[in-house]
């Protein structure tokens, strides 16, 4: 209500960052990630009057992107959800050499975690959305985001095993 | 290992995420001292957040690709200017906004850096910049930033010219997005000048050796509405700065402001300290 389209436009695109993150986490792959954001923004730009001043812009934008990409998932079926782990592995970013085996390994961790939980996953761990916000995201009740972090987090702590996060 | 209650784990979970509801925070914690399965938990899910977030950090610090960007822009008449090279200062022109999808051979052509302090403050100004309510005006000319190699982000095109030429409220380029506002030296006796672009951001910037280093920006919300409203003037309130910013400015002033001789002189200099 109080911010005009163009100032909500110019909110939208200081977040960009972290929807490009949010997006690279929930899809492992950096095309999927763009398209996936793109997708989102288009439609929020088609709906900006849905979104309702005093609530949190970034969790309106996860939730549009969240609904784009289980769109996506479907129409892609089984068969193309077989993304190369290598090769989303490939396309994480890192910086630093020191980290580059962590990263590549929670990448993998994470692709082969169900997409609903790598979804609360990625609110929560990586965005850092308190479960409140996470859960209304994902159009789910606190109960059901907590045992999908829970069942996902277990996964992802067998997988890298204590000698692979190790700080 | 899993010795440990569902309940046990869901709690070690949320006492990490910061989600345990503050009646059970003490009786959880004198817990944590007592019992080292709890411990190790807490321990492991901390350590699994750490290597979460660290694992997605550097998507933050990598340029917004320039369709994204088109996505959020105004129609904008004027041609890219693209930057060619790895050091060039990145520019913010007008794109197409026809691309359907995003092209992905143009994907990587900015090159990256690496402060995630860069990416945050270009990325206010790529949103100031692509909403320019009237970028026409401005033409072909580019309004730029570049990131030096301590991460230190320096003005470059239209915003450095500004800051170098515009000196005692004279304006070389009417057409430029920049106005130059107040000049104060600051505690390291070096020049530093208020600027705001497009009517939609407002910084300082210090003379350094290595250029105008930006100290200071932020994004004013209310000023694009107002300018898509106004005739297109650019429009100088009287004070075009939030509290923030002039408390910025208050504490790293050093003496006045300069007056426009003062300007003058300093400017001849080549803003040196």
């Amino acid at each position: 209500m109080s911010l005009s389209p163009l100032a909500l436009r110019a909110e939208i695109a200081a977040l960009l960052p972290r929807l490009r993150r949010f997006a690279r986490s929930v899809t492992r792959h950096r095309e999927d990630a763009d398209d996936l954001v793109q997708i989102a923004v288009e439609r929020a730009l088609r709906h900006l009057d849905h979104w309702q001043d005093g609530t949190r812009l970034d969790s309106w934008l996860f939730r549009i992107m969240k609904n784009a990409w289980i769109d996506e998932v479907r129409a892609r079926g089984r068969r193309d959800e077989v993304l190369a782990p290598e090769e989303a592995g490939e396309h994480v970013g890192y910086s630093e050499t020191g980290s580059r085996e962590i990263r590549l390994s929670i990448d993998k961790a994470m692709s082969r975690l169900p997409e609903e939980q790598r979804l609360a996953v990625s609110l929560v761990l990586v965005e850092g959305l308190p479960y409140k916000e996470a859960a209304q995201v994902l159009d789910i009740p606190i109960g059901t985001l907590t045992s999908r972090l829970a069942r996902g987090r277990d996964a992802l702590q067998a997988m890298l095993g204590d000698g692979d996060i190790t700080p | 290992m899993n010795d440990l209650t569902e309940d046990d784990r869901i709690a070690a979970m949320a006492y990490v995420d910061g989600e345990l509801p503050a009646p059970d925070l003490a009786a959880f914690e004198a817990r944590l001292a007592l019992e080292p399965a709890l411990a190790a938990a807490v321990a492991r899910e901390r350590v699994l957040r750490a290597s979460l977030a660290a694992a997605y950090a550097p998507a933050l610090d990598e340029p917004v690709p320039a369709a994204l960007l088109d996505l959020l822009a105004m129609p904008a008449p004027a041609p890219t200017s693209q930057a060619a090279a790895a050091n060039e200062p990145i520019t913010v022109g007008a794109n197409d906004l026809h691309r359907a999808k995003l092209s992905h051979a143009r994907r990587w052509q900015w090159p990256e850096w690496g402060a995630i302090a860069a990416s945050l403050v270009l990325g206010v100004l790529f949103g100031a910049r692509v909403l320019s309510p009237h970028p026409a005006a401005s033409g072909g000319d580019t309004l730029a930033l570049g990131v030096a190699s301590d991460g230190a982000v320096t003005a470059q095109g239209a915003l450095r010219d500004a800051l170098e030429q515009h000196v005692a409220g004279i304006v070389l380029d009417p057409n430029s997005p920049v106005v130059v506002g107040l000049t104060f030296r600051n505690h390291a006796r070096q020049y530093c000048r208020t600027f705001t672009l497009d009517n939609a951001s407002s910084g300082i910037a210090c003379k350094q050796s290595e250029g105008w280093v930006v100290a200071a920006l932020e994004h004013s919300t209310s000023a694009p509405a107002n300018a898509a409203s106004g005739a297109g003037a650019y429009r100088m309130a009287a004070s075009p700065f939030s509290p923030a910013l002039l408390q910025a400015i208050d504490a790293m002033r050093d003496g006045d402001t300069l007056d426009a001789p003062a300007e003058k002189a300093a400017q001849a200099t080549g803003w040196k300290p």
